[in-house]
């Protein structure tokens, strides 16, 4: 038990971020729970503590990336119970995390409508008040555990992948979340709260099943064939890629596909037009994150390259460009495509590709920037831009899939042009004074495994 | 065993030439992170010619020093240059004359060991593929086999091969036989002094393997928690640092005072001492001022790091 506890304590305190944003969400959320008693109601409590808890779960996000860490050491195939203990501590963090939430909700809820009955002189309608106690806490708890069990699956799969397939896994899991919850499980006051359990156990069992038979599936005939073709494959293209080989970027392709693939699955459950270009954007970022490892690789190439740092990153920028073209061709491809099978009047086409094809470009464009100015690892300020350039790119795509002014979404593509060449030219600036000493790769291997 | 080192160390530096433009360089070097210096002051220099030992406990900046002066990382304070240049900003004529051996590989597994020189080679115009089919021979690396099934021993040869296939004038090389077994670090030592023998090229390599670094250096830097504590031929760390036993008919007094001891024991009438900087003034001054038998003991290289980190 000693050892749960331990493992979910580091999981708060794992860095000095963590431990201010674990200890400023607990201060909110216990704050939450004491306040509704003692201050009037407001809409600005349940947002305050609900941005609490927000702050909480951020507070435990290394939990993805520790877990997947240890999952993968050898060191946890000899700890006794390792891995029992580690799926424990997950499941108890999550839990953790998750019970601010119904707590907090229910008490913000219970408040107001005792004070109305004692107002209003009615009798206080104990059906009423026990729904609250028991169903609505129960559904939010559950609902609050189902979410929160799903973005740490983003976030684990977000800092797990290394390669393209790893980003394949993640866009899935990204559009499972997007896509599937809204069309087939309506989470909402009527849904019942065997099939949120179900759905819980669901994930989990899938979670835990994929984590215990990772080992198996490793030794196992079929992952020695598909390593035996990937390999023979590998080996054949080595003779013309050594550079983009060294950088991990070696096969543009499987990019290309791993796009496709999403776009497949996309048209499965999107509805046409406006949906499209949000997803396509979305694809479009993520075409340009592999860029975040480029500084780091870049190391095995500077004694062996006649290049200035300077030139080394044009070098690299050019080469980047060349691996995210494919993919961004068939985003841009698909969107004109789009456009015409959804039958939009002539005049319609080129006015959508008009906003689409600069946006679909821009968002490839500063995600490829953002991932050259990765030079130490991840800045809490270059997160920040990040996921602020993320937010705009897609609500740009949301609004210029509507009733748009042209002249608005133009001016708002010129904000992102701006900040992209803002961002090269910081990338470059970075790159001029970079320090492979605190830009260190992982292994050699995983470089290679990033093609 | 003594003899032999001798031999190889004799036969590196008769090959140095006397003058020669340095081909690596230190001035004040200097590095932080975060506000914790990590190395300070370093000034060094490295000529065609030296076969360097690099030595220092954990974390006594063995590797940033070498990679400051591969210009991986831009110095705090003072300045590295490589052949001349600044190492932040090498142009590409003199990377080509460096070979480096990170501490930790930087292999692609899925590769072939073949493959793997064949991606690292097409970056040089002088790529020596007989000297490497030569090198796997003997070194008995299969070049067939890939990276990943490789133990770690294998892999350390493999990145070894690699630094040395465009026939580098300068080698560096972190920690480059610590994962080898006895009969390739010796085979890999014989080729350092071959590569060196010349004296036209040099090699600096930083070990914790300290009598590799006594048989193979023909100089040595001591670093001590981040300063270059000691620098210099090793025969002259070995003639200044020796220890000394003072045989005394009478009672030796406790605070006994010896110019240049680092360390001193005293038990009744024996006394003995590790002495800095001994000469045979130090000696006659010792014989002048204290009535005692005086023995001098040299010391190897291992026990002199020791004492030197006591």
């Amino acid at each position: 038990m000693m050892t749960i506890v331990r493992l979910c304590w580091t999981y708060f305190t794992a860095t000095t971020w963590c431990r201010w944003l674990s200890t400023i969400g607990l201060i909110v959320v216990m704050g939450g729970v004491l306040f509704p008693a003692a201050v009037a109601q407001s809409l600005y409590l349940p947002a305050v503590c609900f941005a609490g808890a927000a702050t909480f779960f951020l507070g435990s996000s290394m939990m993805p990336v520790l877990f997947g860490r240890m999952a993968a050491s050898h060191q946890l195939a000899f700890l006794p119970f390792g891995r029992l203990k580690l799926i424990a501590s997950a499941l108890l963090t999550t839990s953790l995390v998750v019970i601010p939430v119904p707590v907090m909700g229910m008490l913000i809820s219970i408040e107001p409508f005792s004070k109305y009955a004692l107002q209003t002189k009615l009798t206080p309608d104990m059906t009423f008040r026990n729904f609250l106690a028991t169903h609505f806490f129960m559904q939010m708890c559950l609902v609050a555990f189902l979410w929160t069990t799903w973005m740490y699956f983003v976030l684990w799969s977000l800092t797990t992948s290394r390669n393209a397939l790893g980003m394949l896994r993640t866009l899935l899991i990204l559009i499972a979340l997007i896509a599937i919850p809204p069309r087939y499980v309506a989470i909402n006051n009527q849904t019942p709260l065997a099939t949120v359990a179900v759905l819980i156990v669901l994930s989990w069992t899938l979670f835990i099943a994929y984590f215990l038979l990772l080992p198996r599936l490793r030794r196992s005939r079929l992952h020695a064939i598909y390593q035996s073709i990937r390999e023979r494959w590998r080996g054949q293209e080595v003779s013309s890629k050594e550079m983009p080989l060294l950088l991990g970027i070696s096969s543009p392709w499987i990019l290309a596909l791993a796009v496709s693939i999403c776009i497949v699955l996309d048209s499965l459950f999107v509805p046409l037009r406006g949906p499209w270009l949000f997803f396509l954007v979305i694809l479009a970022l993520v075409s340009g994150a592999i860029a975040g490892k480029t500084a780091a690789r870049s190391r095995a190439l500077w004694l062996r390259l006649p290049h200035t740092r300077a030139e080394l990153f044009d070098r690299v920028e050019r080469l980047l460009w060349q691996h995210s073209a494919p993919s961004v061709a068939i985003l841009v491809a698909c969107l004109v495509g789009i456009g015409i099978y959804s039958n939009l009047p002539a005049r319609a086409i080129p006015v959508w590709t008009l906003y689409g094809v600069p946006l679909i470009v821009l968002a490839a464009g500063a995600s490829l920037y953002l991932g050259l100015m990765q030079t130490t690892g991840l800045r809490v300020l270059d997160a920040a831009i990040a996921i602020a350039v993320t937010l705009t790119a897609m609500g740009i795509a949301i609004y210029a899939a509507g009733k748009a002014q042209p002249a608005v979404v133009m001016t708002m593509e010129a904000a992102l042009l701006t900040a992209t060449v803002a961002f090269r030219a910081l990338a470059r600036a970075r790159w001029i004074n970079l320090d492979w000493i605190l830009c260190r790769a992982e292994l050699g291997a995983a470089a290679y495994r990033g093609s | 065993m003594n003899d032999t080192r001798s031999t190889e160390r004799a036969k590196v530096s008769k090959a140095m030439p006397a003058q020669a433009t340095p081909f690596a360089a230190a001035l004040l070097l200097g590095k932080s992170f975060g506000g914790k210096r990590v190395l300070s002051d370093v000034t060094l220099e490295v000529s065609p010619g030296d076969v360097i030992g690099v030595l220092g406990k954990n974390g006594a900046g063995k590797t940033t020093l070498l990679e400051l002066l591969l210009g991986f990382s831009p110095a705090s304070t003072g300045s590295a240059q490589l052949f001349g240049h600044d190492s932040f900003r090498l142009p590409g004529a003199v990377k080509s004359r460096v070979g480096f051996v990170p501490q930790r590989d930087e292999l692609l597994d899925p590769l072939t060991a073949r493959n793997q020189l064949a991606v690292i080679g097409s970056f040089y115009s002088n790529w020596d593929r007989g000297l490497i089919e030569t090198l796997s021979k003997q070194w008995e690396l299969d070049l067939d086999q890939r990276v990943k099934t490789m133990s770690v021993g294998q892999r350390q040869k493999l990145s070894i091969l690699l630094a040395l296939g465009h026939d580098p004038d300068l080698l560096l090389l972190d920690e480059p036989v610590a994962s080898l077994d006895p009969v390739a670090r010796r085979q890999f030592l014989e080729q350092i002094i071959d590569i060196s023998a010349g004296g036209k090229r040099a090699v600096v390599f930083s070990s914790h393997i300290v009598s590799d670094v006594e048989r193979l250096a023909n100089k040595i830097w001591i670093l001590k928690e981040g300063r270059l504590y000691w620098q210099g031929d090793l025969d002259t760390l070995k003639e200044s640092f020796i220890r000394i036993h003072l045989h005394s008919a009478a009672s030796l007094p406790q605070d006994l005072a010896l110019p240049g001891a680092r360390s001193l024991r005293v038990e009744a009438n024996y006394a003995t001492a590790l002495m800095a900087d001994w000469s045979d003034e130090t000696r006659k001054q010792i014989e002048a001022h204290i009535d005692a038998r005086l023995e001098v003991e040299t010391l190897g290289l291992e026990e002199i790091f020791l004492e030197l980190h006591r």
